[in-house]
């Protein structure tokens, strides 16, 4: 009988431990990425494992196609283009995740800028961008569509983030525009809306070695509270194939603009 | 009572992290993560600032005593300081390094109490035009003060620069000189570059050239009290290195680490033209210690004040707070400053203290023969590689980057190998500040 109870037992355990799921982090702590993988992790509740840090996006996709336990992560659209080293196998593309217009912000007090026909017609108009030789250049040529004279920079973190307030760039081209004044939305309907790249979003699949509903954690109290609230589930309700073809047809529509 | 505890395990924390080359504020706030999600938000913040304040006087500790630099911030310290202490003036090393940097501390909390109405205007002047020039005239000092002919130290800025490109970049798709090795896809990991080609080289030639015995008399009461009286010499060193350490807190892009680069470099330069520059200079000590500490305080600002983290702790803190669900806003954090201030003030005191009972401790070393001492350094530091490396599960692949690296460090231990070291980390944000100089003014 004793024998029996442990066994019992150690099954449970066993089976509690299996049950549990690993988040990946792979990308600069504190970051949007980082901050979905946060939600991702709280959206688990008691079935969160741990997470588990590595340094690039390679090591994420070693650790989802040799990894025993279950993983999932949030993962950056742009990571699927045909070519990428990050490049995952479509099995692990478990469904498209979030989505955000990008928004083109400028600093408070800055009334140059508050004015759209600057943005429009000014003649040296300087607008900051990720430095992302995927997105940059499709950003590019929407915003010299807009206006010839705009000048586009592109930065890494951390100068980004107080660019604005230095006064070398007017404008900067976010996903989540945080407390800076926006002037327009790339939502398609009011920055050229006949414009290919007019409803152009900066994106994320959810990926996994294992089938996990992404429902769970659009219903969870973790989705409802996240901070970056421009970022909206991307395509739900539609069949999974359905969401890998439209990704595949926007990548390839963006690495057109190279 | 659970800032109490908070405040307990930041000074512990501090400790670890100060003493542990590699083992930074980020890796241990990483490690305590699970622990800081149930705590107050403002008690997050005081754990961080007592953390960071701790760290910086016993890392300083480590790079004089045992020449082991524990971030490349120390690396000056390591030069001026471990130099001093071969000379038998650790204990002078340790004190006056310490005063200075809680003058440099009690400096920073003045500078941004004063600043804060002015704060936007400063930033309105750190534009890639200003910070290229402030990169590239360090590096050039840099180059220009090294102990090496000038082609030598070119070449070998050149070098850690290429060194410092090695990676794939995400951003632009570019992968250099990664030869297909994943654990080299995210750059060179900084420790292992600092162990193989500063470290090592400076142990070995200690090894080599200068055999003897650990000799450590230790610090006093009394002699605190001498090096306060004494430090009066060095004001215009501590004005000047304090500013600087105080200007790379606030300025995102430039950090306190580069700051008090700066801050050495100057004053190294500044002695070297009255011709009273000799490795194991004390001013120059002072001037990175203090420049350093300067800066932890006003790397809160840019946070507190601004909403912005410009380091990767602070990113974490930041992330930890949002995901409590609280309105993280600049009111909160405003709200939170005088709580910060006092514990940071009280924390650099506690610093100041434990620096000066403990370090007496390492008098236990004495008459060990020093090369002993330094090959279980060199063992504990490929322990300490392997083990800031499994955080990312990359212990292994680091520790072999380093063996990889390491010919190269012995090949040059007769030569100052800084500005290679410098140009492997600079070479990034001076190419990026360049590249946006070229597209904004030209």
């Amino acid at each position: 009988m004793k024998k029996i109870l442990v066994l019992l037992l150690l099954l449970i355990g066993t089976t509690a431990y299996a049950d549990k799921i690993d988040v990946i982090k792979h990308s600069r702590a504190g970051g949007l990425i980082d901050r979905m993988n946060e939600v991702i992790a709280l959206s688990l509740g008691d079935r969160f494992g741990k997470f588990i840090k590595v340094e690039n996006c390679i090591q994420a996709k070693q650790i989802i196609s040799e990894a025993k336990g279950k993983v999932i992560t949030a993962w950056p659209t742009e990571r699927e283009v045909t070519g990428s080293p990050c490049n995952l196998d479509n099995r692990y593309l478990l469904s498209t995740f979030s989505n955000s217009p990008y928004h083109i912000t400028y600093f408070s007090g800055n009334e140059q800028a508050a004015d759209m026909n600057f943005l429009k017609k000014g003649e040296s108009v300087i607008v900051g961008v990720w430095d992302s030789n995927f997105w940059a250049p499709a950003q590019t040529e929407f915003l010299k569509t807009i206006n010839p004279n705009i000048k586009v920079v592109r930065y890494k973190s951390k100068p980004f983030r107080t660019a604005l307030a230095s006064g070398e760039i007017d404008y900067k081209l976010v996903s989540f525009p945080g407390n800076d004044p926006v002037i327009g939305i790339m939502d398609g309907t009011t920055l050229l809306p006949e414009h290919k790249f007019s409803n152009m979003g900066y994106s994320m699949m959810f990926v996994g070695n294992f089938f996990y509903s992404v429902d769970n954690v659009y219903n969870s109290d973790a989705w409802e509270s996240r901070k970056d609230l421009t970022h909206q589930p991307w395509l739900r309700g539609q069949f999974r194939e359905y969401k890998i073809k439209f990704v595949e047809e926007m990548l390839t529509n963006l690495s057109n603009s190279k | 009572m659970e800032t109490a505890l908070v405040f307990i395990f930041g000074i512990l924390s501090g400790l670890l992290s100060g003493v542990i080359p590699g083992v930074g504020g980020f890796v241990l706030m990483t490690m305590a993560y699970p622990f800081l999600l149930h705590l107050d938000p403002v008690n997050i913040l005081i754990f961080y600032v007592t953390m960071a304040s701790i760290d910086q006087y016993f890392n300083g500790i480590t790079a004089i005593v045992f020449g082991v630099p524990g971030a490349s911030m120390n690396i000056p310290t390591q030069i001026e300081g471990h130099t001093l202490f071969r000379q038998g003036k650790g204990s002078d090393a340790i004190m006056f390094s310490a005063v200075g940097s809680y003058f440099a501390s009690m400096f920073a909390v003045l500078l941004v109490v004063a600043l804060l109405p002015v704060l936007w205007g400063l930033y309105g002047v750190w534009t890639s035009m200003i910070q290229s020039v402030l990169l590239g005239t360090a590096s050039l000092v840099l180059v220009y003060i090294s102990r090496n002919k000038l082609w030598l130290s070119v070449l070998m800025f050149v070098l850690g620069g290429v060194l410092g490109q090695v990676g794939y970049r995400e951003e632009t798709g570019d992968a250099f000189m990664t030869f297909g090795i994943h654990s080299i896809y995210s750059g060179l990991p900084t420790l292992a570059v600092l162990v193989s080609l500063f470290v090592v080289p400076v142990l070995l030639k200690s090894y080599m050239k200068h055999p003897g015995s650990f000799d450590f008399p230790g610090v006093t009461f009394k002699g605190y009290v001498q090096v306060i009286k004494g430090i009066k010499s060095y004001w215009i060193t501590l004005l000047r290195s304090s500013f600087l350490g105080s200007l790379g807190g606030l300025m995102p892009g430039m950090s306190f680490g580069f700051s008090s680069l700066l801050a050495y470099i100057t004053e190294k330069a500044i002695r070297r033209s009255k011709k009273q520059y000799k490795t194991g200079d004390m001013h120059s000590l002072v001037a990175c210690e203090s420049a350093n500490n300067a800066g932890v305080f006003t790397q809160l600002v840019p946070l507190l004040f601004l909403g912005i983290p410009i380091t990767a702790s602070e990113a974490l803190i930041y992330n930890l707070l949002e995901t409590r669900g609280l309105p993280v806003d600049i009111a909160w954090f405003k709200s939170t400053f005088n709580q910060i201030l006092i514990f940071f003030v009280v924390s650099s005191f506690i610093g100041l203290l434990l620096s000066a009972k403990y370090v007496n401790l390492l008098r236990i070393f004495n008459g060990i023969s020093i090369n002993k001492i330094y090959s279980v350094v060199f063992v504990l530091l490929l322990i300490a590689l392997w083990q800031t490396g499994i955080t990312q599960y990359a212990g292994m692949s680091h520790l072999l980057i380093a063996l990889a690296l390491m010919p190269l460090g012995v090949l040059l231990y007769k030569h100052d190998t800084t500005p290679l070291l410098f140009g492997f980390l600079l070479s990034e944000p001076l190419i990026d500040n360049l590249k946006r100089v070229l597209v904004i003014y030209f």
